[in-house]
């Protein structure tokens, strides 16, 4: 009996909580857009995408319903152990790829340089430029 | 002109600079932080890279101690409170030389922070005439001292190097120096003009370099500064708004790039529009900072502990019970640390008083001789020799080396042994004190220690002449070749003597003192006009 009246309650805070959110619809603007094409490269081609994007975000806000006020966050698996330090500063030949290595799975290389598509200049970077056809 | 024109902003009186510096500076370390392939600059393309720099999967890092170590040296000559416990953190973005979509650091939970780094003021002399607030001197043995306050340190990894073909329309990636150690060193924003701005930086310099936490050129090569800069209106109080100015890479670009930035503030505050956030950078050619991205664009980072690193834990003395001698303990460093840049200079000042004031001191800062100064000094003997060194130091070598990279020239071909030989020689009046310049070019540009000072005499005979027979045979002859002088040295002696003496020098290449050469002059002239 205590089992099911239990149930009920769950099923009940589940509901409002549900209600509580579909009443709170979530709607991403067109800064919101651009700020997560950004952080994730990902292009949200149409509306039909924004609008997926919009449901998951919603069916996950469930998750802020969680008390946590008592709790810490876990960072790392590892967080009462103690950051293990490399005593000896040399150089491992063994431990360092061969230039051949670190190349062999790109799909373009030139001159040794693994290729990426022209993004723009990185603000905190001291980019340089050169103009290979003269190479 | 910007110099100029932002000084005369900041001594109008109506307003007032915030400056902020945010350093980054390469670590002194054979291999990476975080993996153990080779730190080295300048090696052939992406030989350098472990599975973690690639950022396999799998790979994990694995923490450098020297890079802790050279941290730790950092925090405690910037006198920074270190913290016991901090935490690495990942700072997310997306470039291609950054493989693994993030860079480790220690943004929320540094290793260091609460610190202040004092500094002289270094200024040219000409300088004090138009702005003579600028004081450089307490008194005869002490600089003017100014302090800026250090928020943190933090330890982090470089990215790798990206080459932009144009052309081609595409980033060229080599990942050698991915990985690399850095600390990055975050001010307050305590500097108040272009001028405490280059002072605070050199003096930093001295101390990277002295306490081997950089290599050792410094600013030019492993050091890269950016500035944050905001503009007041005088009895306003600070909005929070400022400009961040990114990749300075030298002493001139930093005040330049400051001039410029308080002189086109005050133009827009001057104008009634106000400075929002905004991140620019400077542009050598044009010496004006561009604009790169406004606070609107401002990235999201999305700071999140690094999983795969436990707290970072630091010990002391106190703590002895607790660690193993693989752990890092902060006083053994502590003991080990050299004395600190602003010690030293009160140091010389105390053991050199006879002769060395705080204005010769504060020049040979300025100049980036003080350690050459200091390398001489120990190669003479008494006061007496080391004060016509710094008077050397501080006019020939001065005029042959006016600048930091000049003086480093000079110090490999002109060691500090064959300059404290020369001035044996010229208080043994082997060599005369008109020849001096001559000797110290051409043993500057024979870029050869090793020779001897014996060798270059010989060479370009330049011993003086002292035999006083010699000297009155010389002399007779410069008189008959110049039988003018006879006549005027009755109405104007002091003019006449002025002009056989020149004579003299130019035909015998400054080989004849000053002093012997006059004296035996008048004593020819006179005996002929009677």
């Amino acid at each position: 009996m205590s089992l099911f009246i239990l149930f009920r309650r769950s099923f009940s805070i589940l509901q409002q909580t549900k209600e509580k959110i579909l009443s709170n619809p979530i709607k991403i603007d067109i800064d919101m857009q651009n700020k997560l094409e950004h952080l994730s490269l990902i292009s949200f081609q149409d509306e039909k995408t924004i609008k997926k994007v919009e449901q998951t975000i919603h069916s996950s806000n469930i998750i802020h319903q969680a008390n946590v006020d008592h709790l810490q966050p876990l960072y790392t698996l590892v967080e009462t152990e103690l950051c293990p330090l490399r005593q000896t500063d040399t150089i491992s030949i063994e431990k360092t790829l061969q230039t051949k290595q670190v190349l062999e799975n790109a799909a373009n290389i030139y001159e040794e340089h693994l290729v990426a598509p022209m993004i723009g200049k990185r603000e905190s970077q001291t980019v340089e430029k050169v103009d290979t056809t003269k190479l | 002109m910007a110099a100029t024109a932002a000084a005369a902003v900041l001594s109008s009186g109506r307003f007032y600079a915030l400056i902020g510096f945010e350093i980054h500076v390469k670590l002194a370390t054979h291999s990476k932080m975080f993996s153990s392939s080779s730190s080295a600059p300048a090696q052939t393309t992406n030989s350098q890279v472990t599975p973690f720099d690639m950022a396999l999967p799998g790979s994990l890092p694995y923490f450098n101690r020297t890079c802790l170590e050279a941290g730790i040296r950092a925090a405690l000559g910037l006198n920074c409170q270190l913290n016991k416990i901090s935490h690495f953190e990942r700072k997310h973005y997306f470039y291609p030389d950054s493989p693994a979509g993030y860079q480790i650091t220690q943004q929320r939970y540094p290793f260091a922070s609460n610190g202040v780094f004092h500094y002289p003021l270094l200024i040219k002399k000409d300088k004090l005439k138009s702005s003579t607030k600028y004081k450089f001197v307490d008194n005869q043995n002490s600089f003017v001292i100014k302090q800026c306050r250090i928020e943190r340190i933090q330890l982090e990894h470089d990215t790798g190097r990206s080459i932009h073909d144009d052309h081609q329309n595409r980033t060229l990636i080599d990942l050698n120096r991915f990985g690399t150690g850095l600390i990055e060193i975050v001010t307050k924003p305590d500097i108040q003009s272009s001028l405490e701005g280059e002072s605070f930086l050199r003096e930093l310099n001295r101390l990277l370099i002295k306490y081997n936490i950089c290599e050792q050129s410094g600013l030019e090569t492993a050091v890269r500064v950016d500035a944050n800069v905001s503009l007041h209106r005088m009895n306003t109080k600070p909005d929070g708004n400022r400009i961040e100015i990114k990749n300075l890479g030298s002493f001139i670009d930093v005040r330049q790039a400051i001039d410029f930035e308080i002189k086109r503030q005050e133009q827009l505050l001057t104008n009634n529009y106000s400075i929002k956030n905004e991140t620019r950078t400077y542009d050598t050619n044009k010496y004006q900072t561009i604009h790169l991205r406004r606070k609107e664009d401002q990235i999201d980072y999305r700071f999140m502990i690094e999983p795969n690193l436990p707290p970072l834990y630091l010990y002391d003395d106190n703590d002895k019970h607790i660690y193993g001698k693989n752990f890092v303990n902060i006083d053994d460093i502590k003991r080990n640390i050299p004395i600190s840049p602003l010690d030293e200079r009160k140091q010389y000042l105390d053991k050199y008083k006879d002769f060395l004031t705080a204005e010769h001191l504060h020049e040979l800062l300025r100049l980036d001789m003080i350690d050459y100064f200091r390398d001489v000094m120990t190669h003479l003997d008494n006061n007496h020799l080391r004060h016509i060194a710094l008077e050397v130091l501080l006019s020939d070598v001065k005029s042959i080396s006016y600048d930091g990279r000049k003086i480093r020239k000079f110090a490999q071909a002109v060691s500090p042994i064959l300059f404290a030989d020369i001035i044996k020689h010229l208080e043994k009046r082997i060599i005369t004190r008109f020849s001096l310049y001559t000797l110290l070019t051409l043993c500057n540009k024979s870029r050869d220690s090793t020779r001897s000072l014996k060798s270059f005499l010989d060479e370009h005979n330049m011993y003086a002449i002292n035999d006083e027979n010699e000297l009155e045979k010389i002399c007779l002859k410069i008189l008959e070749e110049n039988p003018k002088q006879i006549d005027r040295y009755k109405t104007n002696p002091k003019k006449a003597l002025e002009q056989l003496h020149t004579s003299v020098c130019k035909k015998y290449h400054g080989r004849i003192h000053d002093d012997l050469v006059n004296d035996v002059f008048k004593r020819l002239l006179d005996k002929r006009i009677k």
